[in-house]
């Protein structure tokens, strides 16, 4: 079996290319030898072992992933619902574009700091991911609606389709790629941001919380451990969604 | 009845129609037929509503006729199968019907992108006489229609619209003959 042939297995190529990081993550680790500024591989397992058997990790698991899919959902469904009234309305749009544009150049950190007296702390990072998506998730719907072929738009204007069928003969099938390719993207995002708040905001049960605890105490295998658990859970809920959609056909061509 | 007075219509710069006027009665079949770019498409795509007239008037007797149309272009909806394209705003009997007269009865679960021109074609006109309008459009419906299939496309169409209003666009006047329509040839300036 020659190397090209297993690089053609998508699980062995994922597999190699990560043993191959971990490789390089322990030489340095190994070359800096102190585990405050960069624990080994090992070490990271040995703390995170030692966490999940706590029952305070699975909680602020849960609490954690229970905000980043509220703040997806509702960030999508925000995104979305915003993309189509700017569509059909031009003066919404140039009305939000300035709000929107200013959402994505102004830092994260900034509108943490702007919106902790609005919110609990137990909602912030629902607002935040909410907020981060908002944006994202409309440029793409806003672009794939503006690229909807017009001329089945004529088509359904000469049959006098209605507007639920012309959404979901036409507009839909049209969109659909983009705004799962959009969703796929907002997952990530709504993590990074989602725990980025966490951080900041440390809600009693999180992720963030968690972090930012075992910062104070200097605790870096246990930073890494739980940095490379929200790695972990990106990952699998970016994979669960593919997964979900291609198991009910939504992929199509 | 249809009252075209005195259109004119403009894309940009470029002047398609000035001064057009014509009466097309309740069962007429007209065909215009007329060089390329010399207004033919402009003056369906106005009638039908998809571009508004710069000044004149365009009266339909009664109001607000439903034209079943075969654009210039097939547009199907690549994701719908032959059948659902066909009976997008009528009948799936009528539509499942149409398309095994036109000899796609094999295609009917078909998508477009697997047909061939020829049948995209047919596809787009059983569209059309799927649809119970009160006006019947057809913009080179024959376009890429073999010699034996555009009669028997043509005969369906008489069938379906035996006592409406059939407007034909055509670059070819010969196609008039096939629906037994008014030949009326414009020139560049699409005057009559």
């Amino acid at each position: 079996m020659t190397i090209s042939t297993i690089f053609r297995n998508k699980f062995i190529k994922a597999l190699v290319c990560s043993l191959f990081w971990i490789g390089v993550w322990q030489i340095v680790s190994l070359i800096i030898s102190l585990d405050l500024i960069l624990p080994s591989p090992l070490t990271v397992l040995k703390a995170w072992t030692s966490l999940v058997v706590q029952v305070e990790f699975w909680k602020s698991i849960g609490a954690s992933i229970l905000r980043t899919l509220g703040g997806f959902l509702i960030g999508t469904a925000a995104g979305s619902a915003l993309a189509f009234a700017t569509y059909r309305l031009p003066l919404l749009k140039t009305l939000f574009l300035p709000m929107l544009r200013a959402i994505r150049t102004v830092p994260v950190t900034a509108i943490i700091l702007l919106a902790f007296f609005w919110f609990t702390t137990d909602t912030l990072p629902i607002f935040i991911i909410f907020l981060m998506l908002l944006p994202m998730v409309w440029s793409e719907v806003y672009t794939a609606l503006c690229q909807v072929d017009i001329k089945l738009l004529e088509v359904a204007e000469v049959y006098r389709l209605s507007g639920i069928k012309r959404l979901q003969l036409i507009i839909f099938p049209s969109i659909r790629n983009s705004f799962l390719s959009a969703c796929t993207t907002a997952i990530g995002f709504a993590w990074k941001a989602g725990i980025a708040t966490e951080i900041q905001n440390t809600p009693f049960f999180s992720i963030g919380k968690q972090i930012q605890d075992a910062k104070y105490v200097l605790e870096m295998p246990q930073v890494f451990a739980w940095t490379a658990t929200v790695v972990v859970l990106s990952v699998l809920f970016e994979k669960a969604f593919v997964l979900l959609v291609r198991k009910r056909g939504m992929y199509k061509v | 009845m249809i009252d075209i007075k005195n259109i004119t219509f403009s894309y940009g710069e470029k002047q398609i129609l000035k001064n057009f006027s014509i009466k097309i009665s309740d069962t007429d079949r007209i065909c215009f037929s007329g060089p390329s770019g010399c207004g033919k498409t402009t003056l369906a795509r106005l009638l039908i509503g998809l571009e508004k007239v710069e000044s004149g008037k365009i009266r339909y007797l009664p109001p607000n006729p439903r034209f079943s149309t075969v654009f210039q272009e097939d547009r199907l909806i690549s994701n719908l199968t032959v059948l659902e394209n066909v009976a997008l705003s009528g009948d799936k009997e009528k539509a499942r019907e149409l398309l095994t007269v036109l000899g796609l009865k094999e295609q009917i679960n078909e998508y477009p992108d697997t047909l061939s021109g020829g049948m995209c074609r047919k596809v787009s006109v059983a569209r059309a006489l799927c649809y119970d309008g009160d006006i019947l459009i057809l913009d080179e419906a024959f376009n890429g229609i073999d010699h034996d299939g555009r009669e028997h496309v043509a005969k369906l169409i008489l069938q379906h619209f035996a006592k409406k209003t059939i407007i034909m666009i055509s670059h070819i006047k010969t196609d008039a003959q096939l629906l037994d329509a008014k030949l009326v040839e414009l020139d560049k300036c699409c005057r009559v």
